[in-house]
């Protein structure tokens, strides 16, 4: 018996699922990768997931909510497939950068324009994804990867950044009020064209990285958004410090609770 | 030093260039019969280059010119669509078209269309006040009078194309990727061998089927001359959430261009807006930019007010093969042995079946043997995506369907080894995608993008950054680490 599903084990998704949990109900995590944690640095995350098993929380790990349906949420993982029902599902599923899409950047469709949270793995992989790559993004994740891709290999790194930088970016090569509006280069990008309020420039690049914006990841079918019985952790914005992401965790586990009592 | 005289060339009774929606489509109607046939494609995959970016209509005919030959093919095509889609494991399903007129001079241009689809043989009604909102519940408010025709499908064209090439293959037909054809020798008014860069052919048959190649391949060899015109389309791609709200197409009424933009269902739930319709000089230029694309949406809006583009997935290109005449299907005038198959400007896969029946007859009046294969594979076995179905108790049967890689898709990494290890192979991220949807969805590859690079690169023996995105060159990143 499930009252509650929580899909994703970020630091969200264990701060919710531990207070649910507190408050009587009886909960389950569903994390789409084999470990809990999400982007949250992993001793934090491990601290956080004893604490909500201490109060009772379930997990299934390896396992992906797939879709929600009048109280049934559809679940696929390494354990196979399984339907619980519930009286609420809470989105924890975390964040991704902004697409090309959602950017309005046009040009050719050639290779090397890779999200920012793909880059970072492709980074720890060992793949170097530009010599001279375009990092788009003000936030702590473009800044991560300009310094991850100079020490990593990269003989020259431009950052573009359409609003105030977060955090000290001393070092690094950058253009501000900025976007990048196309993309020119087949089969490989070749070139990027960054236009600020009065100019626009044609800056010769090898690799575009989206690294902008925190968008909340919508992927269990039926319940992108917020509705009945239906809960997220995104709020009004992405909470960026801990006692940020406390209040939210706080204030959904509230409304579930009162929801449901 | 002439390469291909120290070839051995490989004897084909058809060689089909080009591997498209309407190559392919005659590769499988080929491959039902008793030859051999080999198909070869100057790009790395199957459907590369018009066929990507379709709108995958399958038009019902409606619309068409009574007695035109593309009308013919095209009212042939419709009937067969649910055998065939469910022999193949395609996604295919009536939503129906509603045309809507917001002038005067729309509104009195609207019965010639219902009698246009009355010509052709096609249900149509004419809708005014509230019957409009009955049969396009998502049309705007603003609209005058319609017309709606309840035939009107949609098809998985991307789909399509790779199942066709599946089939064939799985019946005996060659693909030959990457391979352009280069030149040609002649023997007496017709086409003895064909020449790629690594391979000969000689064929007693040609089906030029090369799109917006088709010129040029005809010219290779020694064909007649015509002129295959780009025509460029931009699309935008929204979210299956934003498409639960679009039941069916809404259209304009046609200006010189032709049907303008559409507001369009595609078979998995997604939406299609567009296409743009721009003459260009490259034929290769498939890139987007916001300021033509902005007039299309904002024409799409005022047919439908609740377009949200908050739900935009994807914007892209394709460009289509225009030619005048359009439709230029049959024997070639100065090469004998060649049929032509170009020119098919829009309607390339609602007409596809028919096109490689009537390609098929033509062949076989000049002497290709109409035997039938015996025992030809008919029926794909082909596991259904679970995004088209969200079926995880038959996912879970397979243990590699217990690990989603894109979550947003929801492509287990058995669809992604079943795509790598098809009939038809794919040899790029591209080529997964289109065979599994994996990194086209709604976060465009920021979750999975480096998954999937890591299992293909796992399959095909290469280091990650070898692998290409699509085309040779088109490698994810440049090399490896420093570290």
């Amino acid at each position: 018996m499930t009252d509650v599903v929580v899909a994703g084990s970020g630091r969200c998704g264990l701060h919710v699922a531990r207070m649910l949990a507190d408050a009587g109900l009886e909960v389950t995590v569903v994390e789409r990768l084999p470990q809990v944690g999400g982007q949250e640095p992993e001793r934090d995350a491990r601290t956080l997931e004893r604490a909500a098993r201490r109060a009772g929380v379930t997990f299934m790990l390896g396992t992906l909510a797939v879709s929600y349906d009048d109280g049934v949420v559809q679940t696929l993982g390494i354990d196979g497939a399984s339907m619980l029902r519930v009286r609420a599902l809470v989105l924890a599923t975390g964040t991704r950068p902004q697409t090309r899409a959602e950017l309005g950047i046009g040009g050719d469709r050639g290779a090397g324009v890779t999200p920012g949270s793909a880059a970072v793995h492709f980074l720890d992989s060992g793949l170097l994804l530009g010599r001279n790559p375009i990092v788009v993004g003000n936030g702590e994740l473009a800044h991560h990867l300009c310094d991850a891709l100079l020490d990593k290999g990269a003989h020259h790194v431009l950052s573009v950044a359409s609003g105030p930088r977060i955090g000290d970016w001393s070092g690094i090569t950058a253009i501000d009020n900025a976007r990048v509006v196309r993309i020119n280069g087949f089969p490989r990008v070749g070139s990027a064209v960054v236009a600020t309020h009065d100019s626009t420039q044609e800056i010769v690049t090898d690799a575009v990285i989206l690294a902008s914006g925190r968008i909340p990841m919508r992927n269990v079918e039926g319940a992108l958004f917020p509705g009945d019985s239906i809960y997220d952790c995104f709020g009004e914005r992405d909470p960026k410090t801990d006692e940020e992401a406390i209040q939210t965790a706080a204030a959904t586990a509230r409304a579930v609770a009162g929801a449901i009592r | 030093m002439n390469q291909s005289s120290r070839r051995r060339p490989v004897p084909v009774d058809v060689l089909v260039i080009g591997a498209g929606v309407v190559g392919t489509a005659v590769a499988r109607e080929l491959s039902l019969l008793d030859v051999s046939v080999a198909v070869i494609e100057r790009w790395h995959d199957v459907g590369e280059e018009t066929s990507k970016a379709n709108s995958g209509v399958t038009n019902c005919g409606w619309s068409l010119k009574p007695g035109s030959l593309e009308g013919q093919l095209v009212s042939a095509s419709y009937p067969q669509w649910p055998q065939l889609t469910t022999d193949l494991g395609v996604e295919w399903r009536k939503v129906g078209i509603t045309m809507l007129a917001f002038t005067d001079e729309e509104v009195a241009a609207l019965p010639a269309w219902v009698e246009r689809a009355d010509q052709n043989g096609n249900e149509a009604l004419l809708l005014e006040g509230d019957d409009i909102f009955e049969y396009a519940p998502h049309a705007s408010l603003s609209t005058k009078m319609a017309v709606h025709i309840p035939e009107e499908a949609v098809v998985d064209s991307v789909r399509l194309t790779v199942a066709y090439g599946e089939q064939a293959s799985l019946n005996g037909v060659r693909f030959y990727f990457s391979q352009p054809a280069v030149s040609a020798e002649h023997v007496d008014g017709v086409v003895s061998e064909v020449s790629t860069p690594h391979h000969t052919f000689r064929p007693r048959f040609i089906v030029n089927a090369a799109g917006l190649g088709a010129d040029d391949v005809s010219r290779i060899l020694g064909g007649e001359d015509f002129a295959v015109t780009p025509r460029r389309g931009q699309w935008a791609l929204l979210d299956r959430e934003f498409g639960s709200r679009v039941p069916g197409i809404l259209t304009g009424v046609p200006g010189p261009l032709g049907h303008g933009p559409m507001v369009l269902p595609t078979a998995h739930g997604s939406v299609l807006l567009g296409p743009t319709a721009e003459d260009q000089a490259d034929k290769l230029d498939r890139t987007t930019d916001e300021a033509n694309l902005n007039e299309v949406l904002a024409r799409c809006t005022q047919m439908m007010p609740a377009i949200d583009m908050r739900f935009v997935t994807k914007r892209f290109a394709g460009v289509r093969a225009n030619s005048d005449p359009t439709y230029r299907i049959g024997w070639s005038g100065s090469a004998g042995n060649v049929v032509h198959v170009a020119g098919i400007r829009s309607t390339g896969v609602s007409a596809s079946p028919g096109i490689a029946q009537y390609v098929r007859d033509l062949l076989v009046e000049q002497g290709l043997s109409s035997t039938p294969k015996s025992n030809p594979v008919r029926v794909l076995d082909y596991r259904k995506p679970l995004w088209s179905g969200l079926d995880c108790a038959g996912a879970a049967a397979d243990p590699l369907g217990r690990t989603v890689i894109c979550a947003c898709e929801k492509v287990t990494a058995g669809d992604i080894h079943q795509a790598l290890s098809d009939p038809l192979p794919a040899t790029s991220i591209i080529g997964v995608a289109r065979r599994t949807h994996a990194t086209w969805g709604r976060c465009q590859g920021s979750a999975c993008l480096s998954g999937v690079s890591f299992i293909t690169s796992m399959y095909t023996g290469h280091d990650p950054w070898e692998i290409p995105y699509h085309e040779p060159g088109s490698q994810l990143g440049v090399g490896a680490t420093d570290d």
